[in-house]
C-alpha cells in the first residue's frame, strides 16, 4: 500500500518533476560544518554545465559565508550521501557535465572542505 | 416539532420536567434514526477504509455530557464576556500596554499560522461529525466543529485591534496559503483533512489536543499574560473550557478504538507515531516564539517540553500500556533535541528575514545571556557564534542575510534545518527515491511518514521549489513577496528600524531615549 485511500489505485501527482523546471535541474548542496547555513542550499543548475561552472555558481550562491570565495574544484571533497556518517565519496570528473557526473534532478550532494576554515570557529564534536 | 426533548416534555401524560439523564439521552443518542432504504456503506462511505474495526458504537462513552441547547447557553455567556473585554481593550488602547512591540510579532505568527488551523479544524470536525457511524461520536464532533469556528472568529476579532496599529496582520488567510513557513501548519492540517475520520481524530483530538495542546496554548497564553496582551489572554481563557472537552474527546476516541478490536492497535500506534512527530515539528515554531519572540519570557521551550511532554506523557502512556500502546516512536529524538530546535528555527528566520511576514531581530545581550543560562550545554557552544557573526557583519555595514533558498523536508515542509540527535554540529538529513524521483527529509520521523504513504507526499506543495518553477509571481524575491501580499520593507525584515519600531517609540515616548538602532548599544551596559 502506497497510500491510505478510499478507493484502490490512487496515484498522486508528482509536484516537482524535472520537466517543470524549464530545462534546469534542482540541486541541493550541503556544506558540512558550515553552520551559518540553516539548511542545504537549493540551487538551479544547467545540466550541461561543467563542475568548474558549478563551483563558480556556488561561490555566489554560498557567498553569505565569506569562506565560499575560496572554493575551488580542488579543495572540495564530494560525498554521495547526505548522512554525515557516510564516507562514500562522489568522484566528480572535471571533464564531464553535471548530468554526466550523475548530478541529476533533485540530487543532494554533500561537500567537505577540510583545508578551509570555519567562519564561526565552532569546535568539532 | 423538531426538538425531541420539547416533544417529550409537551406530550400527553408528561407531568414533570425531564430529568437531566433523559433529556441528555433524547438530545444526543435520541437524535439518531435507523436507516430503512439506504445501505450503511452508502451513508457512511468513510467508515471502514482505514482498517479500523468497530463492532458496537453503543460502547462509545460520550466524553462530555453536553447537549446543544446547553452548549449555546454556555458559549453565548462566554462570548459576551469576551467581547466586553475586547471593547475595553480597544477603548483603553490596550495595544500600547504590551511589554514591547516586538511581542506583537508573536501575535502575527499566531494569526497567520494558528488561526487558519482552527478554521480548518472546524471543517474537519464538521466532516467527521457527519461521517462517523456512531451518533455519540458525531454529536461530540459537531460541537467541537462549532468550537473551532468560534475560536477562529474570536482570534480574528481580538487580533484585529492590532491590525489598526501594526503591520503584517492585513491578509493572514492569503499568507497562510502561500508563504513558505506557513506551509508548515497548512500542510499539517491538510494532511489531517485528507486522512480518514479515525486518523483525523487521532491526529487532532489525541496527538495534538491531548498529548501536546499544553505546548501550544500555555506558551501563547502565558506569554500573552506576561507581556501585557490582555486581549489574547481573554480569548485564551474563553477557549480553555472548550479545550478541556476536546482533550476528553481525544482520550475517548483512542480508548474506544483500542477496546473495539485488537486489530486496531497497530493502526492506532502508527498514527500516534506519525502525528506525534508531525505535531512536534509544527511546535518548533511555538518553541521559537517562546525563546525568542517574547520580550518577557515565561519559561524556555526545553523547560516546557520537560513539564508538558516528558512528565505528562509518562503517566499517559503508562495508562495506555494496558492496551498495548507504547510511547510515540522518535520521542527520544524529540527529547534529545529539545535544547536545540528553537535556536535552529530562529537563526533560520533571521537569515531569511527578507522573506517573512513578521519582524525578526538579533537577541540583545541580556537575552543571549538568558538563552545561555537556559541552554547551558548548547547555546554558547553552537548558537551564540552565529549571532555574534551576524552582529559583526551588520556592524561592518554589510548584508548578513542568506540570499539562497534552502532544501525543504518533503513531509513537514520546514527547511531541513535540524541538527542530528547525535551531533548538534551536523544536519539531520534523510533521502529516499520513489517512482524515479528523489525526496529529502529533516528527520527519521518525516522520512518514515513519507515511505508509508508516498503517493500522498509526492504531492507536497513545497514553496521553494514552487518559486523555482515560476509558480509564485515571478523569479525575483520581490515579485514573490508581492504574490504573498507581504509588503517589502514594511512587513518583513529586522524589527529595529522598522515602521512598527518607529511607531512604537513615538507612541510610547521613547524616541529620545534611544538611538535609531538601540540594539547597537546592546553590549555597552
Amino acid at each position: 500500500m502506497s497510500v491510505q485511500s478510499l478507493k484502490p489505485g490512487y496515484v498522486g501527482e508528482v509536484r516537482d518533476p524535472q520537466e517543470k523546471f524549464h530545462g534546469q535541474t534542482l540541486l541541493f548542496v550541503y556544506w558540512e560544518d558550515h553552520l551559518l547555513f540553516c539548511a542545504p542550499a537549493a540551487i538551479l543548475v544547467n545540466p550541461g554545465d561543467s563542475p568548474a561552472q558549478l563551483v563558480e555558481q556556488l561561490k555566489q550562491a554560498l557567498g553569505y559565508d565569506p569562506i565560499a570565495a575560496e572554493l575551488t574544484l580542488d579543495n572540495i571533497d564530494w560525498y554521495r550521501s547526505l548522512d554525515y556518517t557516510s564516507d562514500e565519496r562522489w568522484q566528480i570528473d572535471a571533464n564531464k557535465s553535471l548530468a554526466e557526473n550523475g548530478l541529476t534532478h533533485k540530487t543532494a550532494i554533500r561537500m567537505r572542505t577540510p583545508s578551509l576554515g570555519d567562519v564561526l570557529n565552532i569546535a568539532k564534536g | 416539532m423538531n426538538n425531541p426533548a420539547e416533544h417529550a416534555r409537551s406530550g400527553k401524560g408528561a407531568k414533570k420536567k425531564l430529568g437531566m439523564r433523559e433529556n441528555y439521552r433524547l438530545m444526543t443518542r435520541g437524535l439518531d434514526w435507523d436507516l430503512s432504504y439506504q445501505d450503511k456503506e452508502e451513508v457512511f462511505p468513510y467508515a471502514e477504509f482505514e482498517g479500523i474495526k468497530i463492532h458496537d458504537w453503543d460502547k462509545w462513552e460520550d466524553p462530555f455530557r453536553l447537549t446543544m441547547d446547553a452548549y449555546w447557553k454556555y458559549q453565548s455567556e462566554k462570548e459576551r464576556k469576551l467581547y466586553a473585554v475586547m471593547d475595553a481593550f480597544a477603548q483603553n488602547n490596550g495595544q500600547f500596554q504590551v511589554s514591547d512591540a516586538r511581542y506583537i510579532n508573536a501575535a502575527k505568527l499566531f494569526l497567520t499560522g494558528i488561526t487558519p488551523l482552527e478554521y480548518n479544524a472546524h471543517r474537519g470536525f464538521a466532516h467527521v461529525g457527519r461521517h462517523l457511524p456512531g451518533v455519540g461520536a458525531r454529536i461530540a464532533c459537531q460541537m467541537q466543529s462549532i468550537d473551532e469556528l468560534r475560536h477562529a472568529q474570536t482570534q480574528i476579532h481580538t487580533l484585529s485591534q492590532y491590525n489598526k496599529f501594526f503591520n503584517g496582520f492585513h491578509d493572514f488567510m492569503h499568507m497562510h496559503d502561500r508563504v513558505w513557513y506557513l506551509s508548515v501548519p497548512k500542510s499539517f492540517i491538510e494532511d489531517t483533512l485528507s486522512a480518514g475520520p479515525f486518523e483525523f481524530l487521532t491526529a487532532i483530538s489525541f496527538s495534538f489536543e491531548y498529548v501536546l495542546t499544553n505546548l501550544l496554548f500555555m506558551p501563547f497564553m502565558s506569554g500573552a499574560a506576561y507581556n501585557g496582551d490582555m486581549a489574547t489572554v481573554t480569548f485564551g481563557f474563553s477557549a480553555q473550557s472548550d479545550e478541556a472537552r476536546h482533550m476528553t474527546l481525544g482520550l475517548e476516541i483512542i480508548r474506544f478504538m483500542l477496546e473495539q478490536d485488537e486489530a486496531n492497535i497497530p493502526i492506532v500506534q502508527r498514527w500516534i507515531d506519525k502525528w506525534f512527530w508531525r505535531s512536534f515539528r509544527l511546535l518548533t515554531l511555538v518553541g521559537m516564539m517562546m525563546d525568542y519572540m517574547l520580550p518577557k519570557r515565561v519559561m524556555s521551550w526545553s523547560e516546557a517540553w520537560e513539564i508538558y511532554f516528558e512528565e505528562a506523557a509518562e503517566s499517559l502512556f503508562t495508562d495506555l500500556e494496558r492496551y498495548g500502546i507504547r510511547r510515540p516512536k522518535y520521542h527520544e529524538q524529540a527529547t534529545a533535541t529539545k535544547d536545540r530546535i528553537t535556536h535552529e528555527a530562529w537563526t533560520t528566520f533571521y537569515q531569511y528575514r527578507y522573506a517573512t511576514g513578521f519582524h525578526v531581530w538579533l537577541p540583545e545581550e541580556n537575552e543571549l545571556d538568558w538563552l545561555a543560562e537556559k541552554y547551558p550545554t548548547t547555546f554558547d557552544q553552537y548558537y551564540r557564534p552565529r549571532f555574534d557573526h551576524w552582529r559583526a557583519v551588520e556592524e561592518s555595514g554589510k548584508d548578513n542575510t542568506n540570499p539562497t533558498l534552502g532544501m525543504l523536508c518533503s513531509v513537514c515542509q520546514l527547511p531541513t534545518l535540524f541538527s542530528h540527535p547525535d551531533d548538534p554540529g551536523k544536519l539531520w538529513l534523510r533521502e529516499t527515491t520513489y517512482g524515479g524521483n528523489k525526496y529529502q527529509f529533516c528527520s527519521d520521523g518525516c522520512h518514515d511518514i513519507f515511505v508509508f504513504e508516498p503517493e500522498k507526499y509526492v504531492q507536497s506543495w513545497l514553496p521553494v521549489y514552487q518559486v523555482y518553477q515560476g509558480n509564485c509571481g515571478g523569479a525575483d524575491i520581490e515579485e514573490v513577496k508581492a504574490w504573498w501580499h507581504i509588503k517589502s520593507g514594511i512587513d518583513d525584515g529586522d524589527y529595529f528600524g522598522s515602521e512598527d519600531h518607529k511607531n512604537w517609540q513615538r507612541w510610547t515616548g521613547q524616541e529620545d531615549d534611544k538611538e535609531d538602532d538601540p540594539k547597537s548599544a546592546g553590549g555597552e551596559s
